[in-house]
């Protein structure tokens, strides 16, 4: 989730009125955002926003909107997104780029001071934008420049790595495309976002002049903004079209919440787009949505008219049209995510403040209970406990060396994640003794003896004629350590755990690498395989860290329930 | 009881009996085996009132003395009847003098041990060599075989070294260490152990207690034990009760009970049934399609990125999704489909929803019973097991509980919602101050999150919760409204259970495990 930092005299301006931390907290509701910290002596604030989808809500420019609309001086005027394009502002796309990062957008604006403060809050907005809803510049990248150096029109092209060269920001030097994804820092860090292209995008005026290697640097010669410009060029570019054009019109609103006159600039396609061969940027990407009074009454459970409803959603910056009994609501152009009428229904909800809304007992009667494996299981545990067993509790991801290698088994069949964060938790347990086994190896100070169980899941790989699944599985399993432990006194708790459970178990000899040859037993139930009990073997103890004899029993419980139903079924 | 006593009504029969041993021999310091013997105790009583008397700080401990002690060897212990060999060979020597080969003939003796035997009377000086082969005795005999037999009696009897030298004198000795236990050498008769003796004396509150006793009606005859000999017989009638130590820590068991944690768990699970929700279980790996397809979360979501959920490695893909769920969930996505929405609006890739992960969180299995024709009106929940990748500390674990749910009815509405919210706080938080605020989940609109007012933490936050979109909901098949729920439980669990790190919820040392409490729910 975004944390953004700004500070209150900033904030104050644009808001247009002064505030106290008191009203700014609850104020922050409108934005689903928390104030994290404030610096009393600075004026230095972090907020931390939690809606993923409101991109416009990450900046200071956003909040101090959405409270203004609040606060009944309204959102502001961005008529500037339904003006005519800039005659000679064009951006002119090369067809190259089509498999490349195809979009691009961008804007002119004039009349904002550049100072270091105002500097600082674009950059912050760019990169929140690029890193978090961008993903990391790679759907959406965005320069800013001082519009007064380029030569109109700009053109966007793909070029040999190898064959172009400019200054980046930071050096003193030209570089190629390629020593630029090598040497400079940005390069190292997103030229992963290039990788396996043969061509690279690039931008440049009608001189020539490079403004910047989308997504990677600007410029030094174009793309470097210092404090006193007074007008400046904004694009955008990436891979899908309504999120580049979305972010761009988020940069737009800003600067014209700072004062800045905006100039659209018209992007010239060789190629088909969702929005057309000529598009002209920033425009509007918000749509509207038709709202029935009938539906947010319901949805809400409250009388609401379409005068009150209107109002408060007004007071969220929306525009409401009245063509009938439905309302036409229009989200400001910079705002993407109204897709469905219970979007304006929540706003609706937000802007009259959730305290407005009575908390209302559900009416209906249902049956609650849990579910057969839940009683099954509870069963399992509550006789163990009663046997004398301590109940563990493990978590479900091991490592692979747990499951296979400390238990003798040879590897393969374990359901592993793919992107592990260390081999500790690499894989999902198929079986509960080795968590039982660590527990042992880290309990040798416990007193003995130790009789300790756990009832939980398991995911086990199945085949299924050629394919392959993963099925969770609930298991139970035991285990006794004592300086005598002998298979017959787990047996016998083995057999009163299943003769209580409903099916007697029979032990046929079975092989298992973990346990000792000729004390190893297959468990039973009604014929069927439940699962595996035996002495454990001392290399095995051994590997973990054991000193102590140990049995264990093992039994597969989702296997026992259905052998128990086939059984009580055959009997009845 | 009063004070005066001393609590000498809890006094074990045996610590009344070595009390008075202490009484009968005031101001003097004994040692166990003086204890012992004065007090008639059986082999090791002595040892268990000195230690309780200890305890009561009746007793204490003055001195420790460490002696070697002359023992019998088991082959010592078999020869003590007969007296040592080599005072019966000694017995059979003439003053005339007689031949080894002679002595090895005479009955009852082991021609093979005459030898050695015979080495050893001549080593102690007990006989003398002549011209050949006889050998005669040195002075009077019957001194030398008293010496042999009386070191044996006194090795019998655990007679300390320094002991033994008055009584034996240096022939005596020698013997002993001749016939003590040395590599190679079997048939040793003597062992020397070290022993220690122990030496004890009455405290300030011991000759209280003494005083008490005598003036009391205890006898040392009082019932310590009831057997059912006793009831049988009717042998109690008539006899007292010894009083028990009420202040003595009881020694330690170990038992079988359920975890902590999982306690803890049951508790919420119990709750939530007797509210009517109705449990929801299902595979800990789920395809993409379920775990975020179905909850309507972009496939560009950056929760859906790869450091967000863990990826199954093998079987990386599985099935498609069952229809129709399959197409009117990626028709949501792209275009909204039959949901009144426009949906997201990319190109839906079928394959990537086939992809298995790690469930990310417990609403997957909301939404699997949503398309599996739930009950309307219905409650549903799940303790379910969730994996994201975080580093593992103090409040992350590898794999976590989330508790989840939903509530499906022709009357859920956002008030209903909070209602449902505050019956939560209320009855499994038991935080009746509350407050909702504005909250984002892409499957939810509206969404809030709970705040309670925790008697402890202050304002926390309780869970997250919203009304289901209908791009959820409608390609479920489900046409009600459905709430969906979530509880953060963890440092619910923790406060429970009076821990601060969330790894210890899952502890594996077994005695902490014994030492935890259960919860306080």
């Amino acid at each position: 989730m975004p944390t953004i930092t700004a500070f209150k005299n900033d904030f104050e301006g644009l808001l247009g009125r002064g505030i106290a931390e008191p009203e700014l907290q609850s104020l922050l509701g409108l934005c689903k955002a928390e104030l994290k910290s404030m610096d009393e002596a600075t004026g230095e604030m972090r907020i931390e926003l939690t809606d993923t989808n409101r991109p416009d809500l990450w900046c200071i420019e956003g909040v101090a909107r959405q409270m203004r609309a609040a606060l009944g001086s309204g959102i502001g005027d961005y008529g500037f997104f339904g003006s005519p394009p800039g005659a000679d502002r064009r951006i002119v796309v090369d067809p190259s780029l089509m498999g490349i990062r195809p979009f691009i957008a961008g804007f002119e604006a004039e009349g904002i001071s550049v100072t270091s403060e105002s500097l600082k809050g674009i950059i912050e907005v760019q990169e929140k934008l690029c890193e978090a809803y961008g993903r990391r510049r790679k759907s959406i990248a965005i320069g800013v420049y001082n519009s007064g150096k380029i030569s109109w029109p700009v053109n966007y092209d793909a070029v040999n790595p190898e064959g172009w060269s400019f200054t980046p920001l930071g050096c003193a030097v030209p570089m190629t495309l390629r020593e630029i994804l090598q040497r400079h820092p940005k390069g190292v860090e997103y030229g992963g976002i290039l990788a396996g292209l043969g061509e690279y995008p690039i931008l440049y005026d009608a001189e020539g002049l490079t403004l910047s290697f989308p997504p990677i640097i600007n410029s030094r010669d174009l793309g470097e903004v210092s404090v006193g410009d007074a007008s400046l060029f904004v694009e955008a570019t990436g891979t899908d079209q309504r999120q580049v054009i979305h972010a761009l019109a988020i940069m737009a609103a800003n600067m014209a919440d700072r004062g800045g006159r905006i100039t659209r600039c018209t992007v010239d396609y060789p190629f088909d787009t969702p929005l057309g061969r000529s598009v002209a940027t920033p425009c509007d990407v918000a749509g509207h949505v038709d709202l029935d009074p009938a539906l947010l009454s319901r949805s809400l459970g409250i009388e609401a008219g379409p005068e009150e409803i209107a109002d408060a959603l007004v007071r969220y910056g929306l525009r409401v049209e009245r063509p009938g009994q439905a309302l036409r609501v229009y989200p400001p152009p910079f705002r993407a995510d109204y897709m469905h009428p219970c979007d304006a229904v929540e706003d609706f909800a937000i802007s009259r403040g959730f305290a407005a809304f009575e908390p209302e007992m559900p009416s209906d009667f249902t049956v609650g209970g849990l579910s057969r494996e839940a009683d099954f299981e509870d069963a399992a545990r509550e006789l163990l406990a009663g046997f004398g067993f301590e109940e563990t509790f493990s978590n479900v991801l091991t490592s692979t060396d747990a499951l296979r290698s400390k238990m003798h088994i040879p590897p393969g069949g374990v359901v592993e994640i793919e992107n592990a964060m260390s081999a500790t938790f690499a894989a999902a347990r198929d079986s509960i003794i080795p968590c039982l086994l660590d527990v042992e190896s880290v309990s040798i100070k416990a007193a003995y003896p130790h009789r300790i169980f756990e009832v939980g899941e398991v995911c086990a790989i199945e085949r299924k004629g050629g394919a392959v699944a993963s099925a969770t599985r609930v298991a139970a399993a035991a285990l006794v350590a004592d300086g005598r432990v002998s298979f017959s006194d787990l047996h016998s708790y083995l057999a009163l755990l299943l003769h209580y459970l409903g099916a007697d178990p029979v032990l046929a000899p079975c092989e298992r690498p973990f346990l000792i040859p000729g004390r190893a037993a297959e468990i039973l139930a009604r014929g069927r395989k439940v699962g595996v009990m035996g002495e454990i073997h001392p290399a095995v103890l051994d590997d973990w860290g054991v000193k102590t004899p140990a049995a264990a029993f093992e039994i597969d419980l989702t296997a026992l329930m259905a052998a128990v139903q086939s059984g009580t079924a055959a009997e009845s | 009881m009063s004070e005066g006593t001393n609590g000498i009504e809890t006094l074990h029969p045996l610590e009344i009996r070595a009390l008075r041993v202490f009484d009968r021999n005031p101001g003097m310091e004994l040692n166990e085996s003086q204890i012992k013997s004065e007090g008639g105790f059986e082999e090791g009583q002595e040892r268990r009132a000195i230690e309780l008397l200890k305890t009561r700080g009746m007793l204490v401990q003055t001195r420790e003395i460490k002696d070697p002690v002359l023992q019998l060897t088991d082959f010592g212990r078999s020869q003590l009847e007969e007296g040592p060999l080599e005072a019966r060979i000694l017995e059979l020597i003439p003053e005339t003098g007689i031949t080894q080969s002679e002595i090895r003939e005479k009955p009852g003796l082991d021609p093979e041990s005459v030898g050695p035997s015979v080495g050893t009377l001549k080593k102690l000086g007990l006989i003398d060599f002549h011209e050949g082969g006889l050998m005669t005795p040195v002075g009077n005999k019957g001194i030398g075989i008293g010496i042999l037999r009386k070191t044996m009696e006194l090795a019998s009897e655990w007679t300390p070294i320094v002991i033994l030298g008055g009584e034996v004198g240096e022939a005596g000795l020698k013997f002993v260490e001749e016939k003590s236990r040395k590599r190679g050498k079997g048939n040793a008769l003597f062992s020397i152990k070290e022993k220690v003796e122990r030496h004890y004396a009455a405290t300030d509150s011991g000759r209280t207690a003494m005083a008490a006793l005598k003036s009391s009606i205890l006898t040392g005859d009082e019932i310590t034990e009831l057997t059912p000999d006793m009831l049988r017989t009717g042998s109690w009638k008539g006899r007292q009760f010894r009083k028990f130590n009420l202040g003595l820590s009881p020694p330690r068991v170990n038992v079988g009970r359920r975890h902590p944690y999982r306690v803890f768990l049951d508790g919420l699970k119990r709750k939530l049934t007797s509210l009517g929700f109705k449990e929801m279980r299902g595979s800990l790996t789920q395809p993409e399609f379920w775990n975020c397809d179905a909850l309507y979360m972009p496939q560009f979501h950056s929760a859906r990125e790869i450091h967000d959920i863990y990826m199954v490695k093998e079987p990386g893909y599985c099935d498609s999704a069952a229809e129709p769920f399959r197409s009117r969930v990626a028709a949501a996505h792209s275009c909204g489909g039959q949901t009144g929405s426009r949906g997201w609006g990319y190109e839906f890739d079928e394959k990537r929803s086939r992809r298995n992960l790690f469930r990310s969180h417990g609403t997957v299995l909301s939404a699997r019973t949503l398309a599996s024709g739930p009950d309307v009106p219905g409650k549903y929940f799940a303790v379910a097991r969730c994996f994201r990748p975080d580093k593992v500390d103090a409040t992350h674990a590898p794999d976590f509980f989330q508790i989840e749910g939903i509530v499906l009815g022709r009357d859920i509405n956002f008030r209903t919602l909070l209602g449902l919210l505050k019956l939560f706080a209320v009855e499994i938080a038991k935080a009746p101050e509350i407050r909702f605020t504005p909250a984002y989940f892409p499957f939810t609109e509206p969404s809030v999150e709970v705040h309670m007012k925790h008697p402890v933490l202050g304002w926390t936050e309780l869970g997250g919760a919203g009304i289901f979109r209908p791009e959820v909901t409608l390609p479920l098949g489900v046409s009600v409204p459905v709430i969906a729920w979530g509880l953060g439980i963890d440092r619910m669990a923790m406060m429970a259970l009076g821990m601060n790190d969330i790894r210890d919820l899952f502890t594996r040392d077994l005695n902490r495990l014994r030492q935890s409490r259960m919860p306080v729910l």
